[in-house]
C-alpha cells in the first residue's frame, strides 16, 4: 500500500496563556479577603477610645474578661490591670466600645460592682456568678481618659443625683447609706454617707434623685424616721413602722410646713432633727429659766397648750452661777402669741396626793411644759418658769396676795374655798415684803367677781376640833385640805368692790378671827390666865362676837387686843365691861363649867351710849359679879364683935339666899368688925331698921331637957358661916344702903316666927 | 467532573490562598463563646490551647494545638508548598507522598469543627452554661473545608506534569 506518509495529525499547538485565562476560582480568595478585611475592619471599628481608671482596690477584675457595663451593657473590655509606680493604686485600662466612646467624659463615675449582701439592700448579685465587673455612670464633661474610680457603689447608678445636700444633726444613730428619704411617703433620694465635721458634728450628707430636685426649698425641712417607733402614751399605744427599708435602715423625711421659698441648691446645709413635732418647731425660740430640769430633754420635751402640743425644747444648759437651769424653747409656727409677757410656763410632772393623781400620762411619756398665754401685744422671749407639780399656771384669774405672820400647813396647790366651793388655788408660798411669808392666789376667771375687797381671808385648818358644853364638833374639812389645808374666804357683811388683780389681804387664823374685822380694841386685864391669842372668844350673853388676837404683859398688866365681829359697836363704847370667865367651883356652886373644856373666854357688857373707845379695862368674872353687884345691889353693914364669917358668906333670908358678904374689915376704930353684906336689889325692901341679923354659922347644939336639937343652916354656910336675918312684922322704916346692923349670935325664937308680908320687887 | 488540568490547578491555588487568607482571622477571632454560669468567655483557638494548658490538661491541649493549628497550617503549608513546586520536575516523588500524607490526615482535621458542632449543639445547659458558635469557628471550617478542596483539585498525577509538558 502506498500510503502517503502518515502525517502527523496536527493538533494544532497548544500555546498555553498563563495569567490570560483566569479562573473563577480566583473570587473565592477575593471574597475571603474582603470578608475578613470587613471583619477586622467592623471589629476595629467598634473599638473605642482606650481609657484609664485608678482604683484603690480592684479585686476581681481581670484584664481581657472584665467588661466595663454601662445600664447594663457591655461597653468595653479591661485590657490591662496595673499598679502605679508607686504600688498605691490599681490602674485599670479599658478599651471602650465605639459606641460608648462617650462615657470617656469628664464627670463619668467608675466603680467596681460588687456583690453586697446586707440588711437593707442587696446588690450585684450577678457578680456573684459573673464575677466584678466595671460600672460607669455617664458624666457630662468635656473628654477625658483618665479616671479616678468610685471605692463605694453609687446610689444612684443611672445618672447623676439631681441634688446633694447636707444634714446636720446632735446625733443620727442608725441612719446610714442607703438609708431613703422619702417625701410624703415617695423615696426621693438616700443617704450619701455619714461623716463627722471639724467640729466633730455628725455630718449627713444625702442625695436627692434629679427628678425630685425641686421638692427640696430652703426651707425644708428634715427629720429622721426611726425604724421604728413605739409611741406610748396615756390611752394610746401607737407602734410606727416605716416600712421594711426604713425599718433596716432608718429613714429621713422630708417635708416643707408652710410656703415653700426658693428652691434649694446644691451643697445647701441643712438640720436634721429627731422627729417630726421637732421639725415642724421652726417658730419663735423662747427662753425659759426653771429651778431644776429633771427630766427635761432636748428635742423630746414637749411644750404643750391646753395640752395640744405647741413648741419643743431645743436646748437645755445648767446656768451653774444663777444655780438655774435655761432652757430654749422652739416654738412651732404660728404659736407666736405665746411669746407675750406674762405667759406662764410650767413643768408638768406626775403627781400623787390625796387630791388626785395629776400628770399622769407624764409617767409614760415623760414631763412636759404647760404654757398658758400672755400679752402678745408685748413680745418678750425671756420667761421664768415653774416647777410646780402642778399646773396651776393655766389659771387665769385674778391674782391676789394673802400676808400672815407665819402661814403653817398651807402649800402650793392647796384649795381655796368660798363657802364650800374651791374657786382658786394656792399658787405660791413665799416671803413677800417685809418679810412676811404670803400666798399667792389665784382665783379663777368664774370666780374672781366673788372675791370683794373687804373679803377676808382665813387658813382652813387641817382639822378642828371644837369642844364646848354639850358640843363637840370635829370638823374635817375634805382629804384635800387635810393634806394641804387650805384657805377660805369670804365677805362678812355687805359685799363690796370686786377686788383688784393683785390686792393684797390679810390671812387670818381662822374664820373666827376673820369675821372679827373691825379695829381692835385693848382690854387690860390683871391678870391673863388662860387668855389665848387666836382662842380665846369674846361673848356676850354667851354668844361669840369677837376674839382675843393678842395678848401680852404690859407694865405688870395683861394686854388683850381683841377684835368684835362687826355689828357689835355697842361692845365697844365706853363703858363696856370685859371680864374673863373662868371654870369655878365652889360650894356655891360651879360655874363657867364650859371654860374647862373651851378654855375660858371673856364675857362682854354692852357699854352704855357713850362715844367708841378701843381702851377698856377688864376685870375676872368674880370681881365683875361683885361690881355688878355691887352697883345693882344694896349694901348695909352687919356689924359684930367678932365673927368668923368670911367674904362671900351667903346672907339667907328664911332660907333663901338674898344676899352675900363681900367685905370684911374692922371698923375704923379697931372695936369691931365691919362685914359688908349685899343684898341682891330685890330683896332689898325686906329690910327695915327693926331687922334682925344673927350669925348662922357652924352646928349649934342646943342641949335640951327632952332633946338635943342641932341647927344647923344651909351646907353652904357650914364652911363659909352665913348670916340670916329676919324682919318684924312691923317693920320699921326702910333703911338707907350703908344702914349698919348689929349681928347677934343666934336667932331669938320669936324672930324665926317673923313672917311679914313684904312684896318683893320681880327679879330684874 | 470534567476540569482541564490548568483550571484544576487554578483552583487549587485560589483555594489554598483563600484558606491562607481565612486563616488569619480564624484564628484571631473566637471559635465559640462559652458561658458557664454566667462568665462569658469569647474563646479563640489558641485561647482555648492556652486555657487547657493553664488548667493542667497539658496533654489535650497539645492534641487541640496540633489538630487545630499545626495541622491546618502544615496542610496549608504543605499544599501551598507542592502548588508552587508545580511543574518543576524535581522531588515529584516526595511530593506526591507528601500529598498523600496531606490528603489521608485531612479527614481527621475536621475533628474539632465537629466538635464545636457538637458543642454548640449539646452545651445548652439554660442560664447555666452555653456555647455559641462564633465566627471564628465558621472561618476555622472554612480554611479546612479550602485545604480538602486544594487538595481535591490538585490530583496527585499533577505533580508529574512540567511546564514543557503538554497538559491534556
Amino acid at each position: 500500500m502506498n500510503k502517503p506518509e502518515i502525517e502527523k495529525p496536527d493538533y494544532g499547538e497548544v500555546v498555553p496563556r498563563p495569567g490570560l485565562r483566569i479562573s473563577w476560582a480566583w473570587l473565592f480568595p477575593v471574597l475571603a479577603a474582603l470578608a475578613a478585611g470587613w471583619l477586622f475592619w467592623s471589629n476595629w471599628k467598634s473599638q473605642g477610645p482606650e481609657i484609664e481608671v485608678e482604683f484603690a482596690t480592684a479585686p476581681g477584675i481581670e484584664p481581657g474578661k472584665t467588661n466595663l457595663v454601662y445600664r447594663g451593657v457591655v461597653a468595653g473590655t479591661v485590657k490591662n490591670v496595673l499598679l502605679d509606680n508607686k504600688l498605691q493604686k490599681v490602674v485599670v485600662s479599658v478599651r471602650l466600645k465605639a459606641f460608648a466612646s462617650e462615657l470617656a467624659r469628664e464627670g463619668t463615675l467608675f466603680w467596681i460592682d460588687q456583690p453586697v449582701i446586707g440588711l437593707g439592700r442587696t446588690s450585684g448579685i450577678e457578680s456573684l456568678i459573673q464575677g466584678n465587673s466595671l460600672k460607669a455612670r455617664m458624666g457630662s464633661g468635656p473628654p477625658a481618659h483618665h479616671f479616678t474610680g468610685s471605692d463605694v457603689v453609687p446610689l444612684s447608678q443611672l445618672e447623676d443625683p439631681g441634688l446633694i445636700l447636707t444634714l446636720r444633726s446632735a446625733d443620727v444613730p442608725f441612719l446610714d447609706r442607703g438609708s431613703p428619704i422619702y417625701y410624703r411617703g415617695v423615696i426621693i433620694g438616700a443617704v450619701r454617707g455619714k461623716t463627722l465635721d471639724p467640729n466633730r458634728k455628725p455630718v449627713l450628707s444625702i442625695m436627692i434623685e434629679k427628678q425630685f430636685a425641686n421638692l427640696v426649698h430652703v426651707n425644708s425641712r428634715f427629720w429622721s424616721l426611726p425604724a421604728a417607733a413605739v409611741k406610748l402614751g396615756a390611752g394610746t399605744l401607737r407602734i410606727d413602722l416605716g416600712g421594711l427599708k426604713a425599718l433596716l435602715l432608718g429613714a429621713v423625711t422630708m417635708d416643707c410646713f408652710g410656703e415653700p421659698r426658693e428652691a434649694a441648691k446644691e451643697n445647701d446645709e441643712f438640720g436634721l432633727y429627731a422627729n417630726e413635732f421637732a421639725a415642724r418647731a421652726t417658730g419663735e425660740a423662747l427662753h425659759i429659766t426653771f429651778d431644776e430640769g429633771f427630766g427635761l430633754h432636748p428635742g423630746i420635751t414637749e411644750l404643750r397648750y391646753r395640752g395640744v402640743p405647741v413648741g419643743l425644747v431645743e436646748s437645755v444648759t445648767a446656768n451653774i452661777s444663777a444655780g438655774k437651769i435655761d432652757v430654749t424653747v422652739r416654738l412651732a409656727s404660728g404659736y407666736e402669741n405665746l411669746r407675750g409677757e406674762g405667759s406662764a410656763f410650767t413643768l408638768v410632772r406626775p403627781r400623787v396626793t390625796l387630791e388626785g393623781i395629776s400628770g399622769i400620762e407624764t409617767l409614760i411619756a415623760g414631763i412636759y411644759i404647760d404654757c398658758t398665754a400672755g400679752d402678745a401685744s408685748r413680745p418678750t422671749d425671756r420667761f421664768v418658769g415653774r416647777n410646780a407639780s402642778e399646773a396651776v399656771a393655766r389659771d387665769q384669774g385674778l391674782t391676789v396676795m394673802l400676808h400672815a405672820k407665819e402661814i403653817p400647813t398651807i402649800d402650793k396647790g392647796a384649795p381655796v374655798v368660798l363657802r364650800g366651793i374651791v374657786v382658786g388655788t394656792v399658787k405660791e408660798k413665799s416671803f413677800g415684803a417685809n418679810n412676811e411669808p404670803s400666798l399667792t392666789l389665784c382665783i379663777r376667771e368664774e370666780f374672781a367677781r366673788t372675791l370683794a375687797s373687804n373679803a377676808r381671808f382665813w387658813r382652813v385648818p387641817a382639822t378642828s376640833v371644837e369642844a364646848g358644853p354639850g358640843v363637840l364638833n370635829i370638823e374635817v374639812s375634805g382629804i384635800q385640805t387635810l393634806w394641804n389645808g387650805g384657805v377660805a374666804f369670804d365677805v362678812f357683811g355687805a359685799p363690796g368692790e370686786p377686788a383688784k388683780q393683785g390686792a393684797r389681804f390679810e390671812l387670818y387664823a381662822n374664820e373666827r378671827i376673820a369675821r372679827a374685822g373691825s379695829p381692835p380694841i385693848h382690854i387690860e386685864f390683871p391678870n391673863g390666865q388662860g387668855l389665848l391669842a387666836g382662842q380665846t372668844q369674846l361673848r356676850y350673853l354667851g354668844i361669840p362676837v369677837g376674839l382675843v388676837e393678842d395678848v401680852k404683859p404690859v407694865e405688870g398688866k395683861v394686854l388683850v387686843t381683841a377684835r368684835l365681829d362687826s355689828g357689835y359697836d355697842m361692845l365697844r363704847r365706853r363703858g363696856a365691861a370685859f371680864s374673863v370667865v373662868r371654870s369655878k367651883i365652889s360650894l356655891q356652886g360651879v360655874s363657867g363649867l364650859e371654860t374647862l373644856v373651851s378654855g375660858v373666854y371673856i364675857e362682854c357688857t354692852p357699854g352704855t351710849q357713850g362715844p367708841l373707845a378701843d381702851r377698856f379695862s377688864g376685870v375676872s368674872a368674880e370681881a365683875s359679879e361683885e361690881e355688878a353687884a355691887e352697883q345693882t345691889g344694896f349694901q348695909v353693914v352687919v356689924q359684930s364683935a367678932s365673927s368668923s364669917i368670911g367674904v362671900n358668906a351667903p346672907i339667907f333670908y328664911r332660907g333663901v339666899q338674898v344676899g352675900k358678904i363681900i367685905r370684911k374689915a374692922l371698923a375704923k376704930d379697931g372695936a369691931s368688925v365691919g362685914l359688908v353684906a349685899l343684898i341682891d336689889r330685890p330683896y332689898a325692901p325686906l329690910l327695915g331698921e327693926n331687922t334682925k341679923f344673927w350669925d348662922v354659922s357652924g352646928v349649934r347644939a342646943s342641949l335640951g331637957f327632952l332633946a338635943i336639937k342641932i341647927a344647923t343652916g344651909p351646907l353652904k354656910s357650914l364652911a363659909l358661916g352665913g348670916i340670916e336675918f329676919a324682919t318684924p312684922p312691923k317693920m320699921g322704916p326702910r333703911v338707907k344702903p350703908g344702914h349698919v346692923f348689929a349681928l347677934n349670935a343666934s336667932p331669938r325664937p320669936e324672930w324665926l316666927r317673923w313672917a311679914p308680908a313684904i312684896p318683893v320687887a320681880e327679879e330684874h | 467532573m470534567k476540569m482541564s488540568d490548568s483550571s484544576r490547578l487554578q483552583w487549587a491555588q485560589a483555594m489554598i490562598v483563600t484558606g491562607l487568607i481565612l486563616y488569619v482571622p480564624a484564628n484571631v477571632l473566637p471559635v465559640m463563646t462559652m458561658s458557664i454560669v454566667g462568665t462569658v468567655e469569647p474563646l479563640t483557638v489558641l485561647g482555648g490551647v492556652e486555657e487547657l494548658y493553664d488548667s493542667g490538661l497539658w496533654p489535650m491541649a497539645a492534641v487541640v494545638f496540633l489538630a487545630s493549628i499545626v495541622v491546618p497550617f502544615l496542610k496549608l503549608a504543605s499544599l501551598s508548598w507542592i502548588l508552587l513546586m508545580h511543574g518543576k520536575p524535581v522531588l515529584q516523588r516526595q511530593r506526591g507522598n507528601l500529598r498523600r500524607i496531606v490528603h489521608s490526615i485531612g479527614s481527621w482535621s475536621m475533628v474539632d469543627v465537629f466538635l464545636l458542632a457538637i458543642l454548640a449543639a449539646v452545651g445548652q445547659l439554660g442560664a447555666l452554661a452555653g456555647v455559641k458558635a462564633e465566627p471564628g469557628g465558621f472561618f476555622f471550617a472554612a480554611v479546612l473545608v479550602c485545604s480538602l478542596l486544594a487538595a481535591e483539585f490538585y490530583k496527585p498525577r499533577m505533580i508529574w506534569q512540567t511546564n514543557s509538558e503538554p497538559s491534556q
